[in-house]
C-alpha cells in the first residue's frame, strides 16, 4: 500500500490549477506526486491511498487538475480504482473527485 | 563673373533652403511641445466614496481617471503628467473603495508605463481618513505627513497578488478563526473560496485591457459579523462569460448583466477558456452561500450587482448606468 498525505508530503495549503497560476497548484503536485506514486502503485499492483485530511482547503480546481489531469495524462478514466480518497474533514470532496474523474475524458 | 553669380545663386538657394528646414523643425517642435506638454488632472471624489453604498458616482470618479489614463497612454508623448486625486470631501469611505483606488494607483504607478506621477489629498474627515490609513492605504503610497502607522490587529490590511497565493489564503483562515466562531468545515470551505477568487484573476488575465493590470485585492475586517472584501481588476463577468449566451439570451432583458452574473453564479455559461471541465470557480462561490458558510454575499462587475441575503432565496438584481472595470466581492461571515 502506498499513502500519499497531502498535508505532510505536499502542502497544508494547496493552491489552484496550473504550476503558472501560482504556489502548490493541483498540476504540481500531479507532476511531482500523484503521477509517480500511481505508476509505482500500478507497477507493483498495490493501491494509492490519498489522504486529504489536515489541510486548510481544496479548491475544485486543484483536484480536478489533480485527479481529472491524471485520467487525461493517462488516457485512463478508471484510475479510481487503484486509488482510496480519504477524507474524513470534507466527505463530499470524495464525491467531487469521483464526478471530475468520470467528466475528465469527455 | 558668371560663373561666380551661379555658385553664389546655388549658395543663397541651400542656404534659404536650410534656413527654411531649421525654422520649419523649430515650429514643429514647439507644435508638439504644446500637443504634448505636462498636464495636471484633478479628480474630486464623492462625499460618500464606496462602491456599495454611493456606487454611481464612485464610479463615475474611477472612470473619469480610467478614461484620461487610457487616453493619455495611448498618446506618444514622452512627458509626465499629473493625477491628482483629491480625496479632501470624503465623510464617508468603505474598503472597496479604497481597494480600487490603491489599484488604480499600482498600475498607473508600476504595471502599465510610467507616464503619470500620483499626487492626493487625505479626507479633511478624521472618521474617513483613519478608516483610509488602517485599511494600509500607506503601504501603497508615500506620505510626508503621515509614518509609522502600526496595523491594527483586527483587521486584515489591503493585500494583494497577480497569483494564487495559498500563504496568504491560509493567513486570512486563521485571522477567521480567531475572531470567529466558524467551524473547521466552514473554514475550509472560505479558504476554497478565496483560492477560487484568486484563480479566476489568473485564469482570466487573458483581456486586452491595458488600462488595469489583473490582480486581485483582499482585507478583512471584523466588526458585528467579518466582511470579507475581495477586487479582482480582470475584465469582469459579463465581458468573460461565453458571448453565445450572453448575446442571444440576455440582450433584450433588463438588468441584463447582473442576470449574467447571476447565470454565471449558478454556472450556466462556459467561460472564455471553452473547456468543459473548468469554469467551476463562480459556483463553488453559491455554494459556499447556499450551505450558509457565509451570509451575505454582494458581486458587483460591469453594469451588474447581485445581492443575496440570508434567510431569503431572491437574488436582488440591479443594473447600473455606469460600468465597474474588475468585479468586487463583498462577503459577510
Amino acid at each position: 500500500m502506498i499513502i500519499i498525505k497531502i498535508r505532510d508530503d505536499f502542502t497544508k495549503s494547496p493552491g489552484g490549477r496550473l504550476i503558472e497560476e501560482g504556489a502548490y497548484s493541483g498540476e504540481l503536485f500531479r507532476n511531482n506526486i500523484l503521477s509517480p506514486k500511481y505508476k509505482e502503485a500500478l507497477e507493483k499492483n498495490e493501491k494509492l491511498i490519498v489522504d486529504l485530511d489536515g489541510c486548510y482547503g481544496f479548491a475544485t480546481s486543484f483536484l480536478e487538475e489533480a485527479f481529472g489531469g491524471l485520467c487525461r495524462e493517462l488516457k485512463d478514466n478508471n484510475i479510481l480504482k487503484h486509488i482510496e480518497i480519504i477524507s474524513e474533514d470534507e466527505p463530499g470532496l470524495v464525491e467531487d473527485i469521483e464526478s471530475y474523474v468520470k467528466k475528465a475524458l469527455k | 563673373m558668371r560663373k561666380y553669380s551661379t555658385s553664389l545663386k546655388k549658395w543663397h538657394d541651400r542656404h534659404c533652403r536650410l534656413y527654411q528646414k531649421k525654422k520649419r523643425i523649430k515650429i514643429n517642435r514647439y507644435l508638439i511641445h504644446q500637443k504634448y506638454k505636462p498636464q495636471k488632472y484633478k479628480f474630486t471624489a464623492p462625499m460618500i466614496f464606496s462602491l456599495i453604498n454611493n456606487r454611481e458616482e464612485t464610479e463615475i470618479f474611477f472612470n473619469s481617471i480610467l478614461d484620461i489614463y487610457a487616453k493619455k497612454n495611448s498618446t506618444k508623448s514622452k512627458s509626465f503628467n499629473t493625477m491628482y486625486f483629491d480625496l479632501s470631501q470624503v465623510e464617508k469611505i468603505s474598503p472597496d473603495a479604497i481597494m480600487y483606488l490603491i489599484a488604480l494607483v499600482n498600475n498607473i504607478k508600476y504595471k502599465i508605463s510610467k507616464k503619470f506621477f500620483v499626487q492626493g489629498s487625505f479626507p479633511k474627515n478624521e472618521d474617513a481618513k483613519k478608516i483610509l490609513i488602517d485599511f494600509g492605504f500607506l503601504n501603497y503610497v508615500n506620505s510626508q505627513s503621515i509614518t509609522g502607522i502600526k496595523p491594527k490587529n483586527e483587521l486584515i490590511q489591503i493585500i494583494s497578488g497577480c497569483k494564487v497565493d495559498p500563504d496568504r489564503a491560509a493567513e486570512i483562515i486563521d485571522f477567521i478563526k480567531a475572531h470567529s466562531e466558524c467551524n473547521s468545515l466552514q473554514l475550509k470551505k472560505i479558504y476554497t473560496l478565496i483560492i477560487e477568487i484568486m484563480a479566476n484573476t489568473v485564469q482570466h488575465a487573458y483581456n486586452d485591457n491595458e488600462v488595469l493590470f489583473p490582480n486581485w485585492y483582499i482585507c478583512v475586517n471584523t466588526g458585528n459579523n467579518i466582511e470579507m472584501t475581495i477586487l479582482d481588476t480582470g475584465s469582469g463577468i459579463p465581458s468573460t462569460v461565453s458571448g453565445r449566451f450572453k448575446d442571444i439570451l440576455y440582450y433584450a432583458l433588463p438588468d441584463r448583466e447582473s442576470r449574467i452574473i447571476s447565470s454565471a453564479l449558478d454556472g450556466d455559461f462556459r467561460t472564455e477558456t471553452k473547456q468543459k471541465y473548468r469554469g467551476k470557480g463562480l459556483p463553488c462561490v453559491v455554494e459556499c452561500y447556499n450551505n450558509n458558510y457565509i451570509n451575505e454575499m454582494l458581486i458587483i462587475s460591469g453594469k451588474g450587482s447581485t445581492i443575496l441575503r440570508s434567510n431569503s432565496n431572491d437574488r436582488v438584481l440591479k443594473d447600473s448606468k455606469e460600468s465597474f472595470l474588475g468585479t468586487i466581492f463583498l462577503f459577510s461571515i
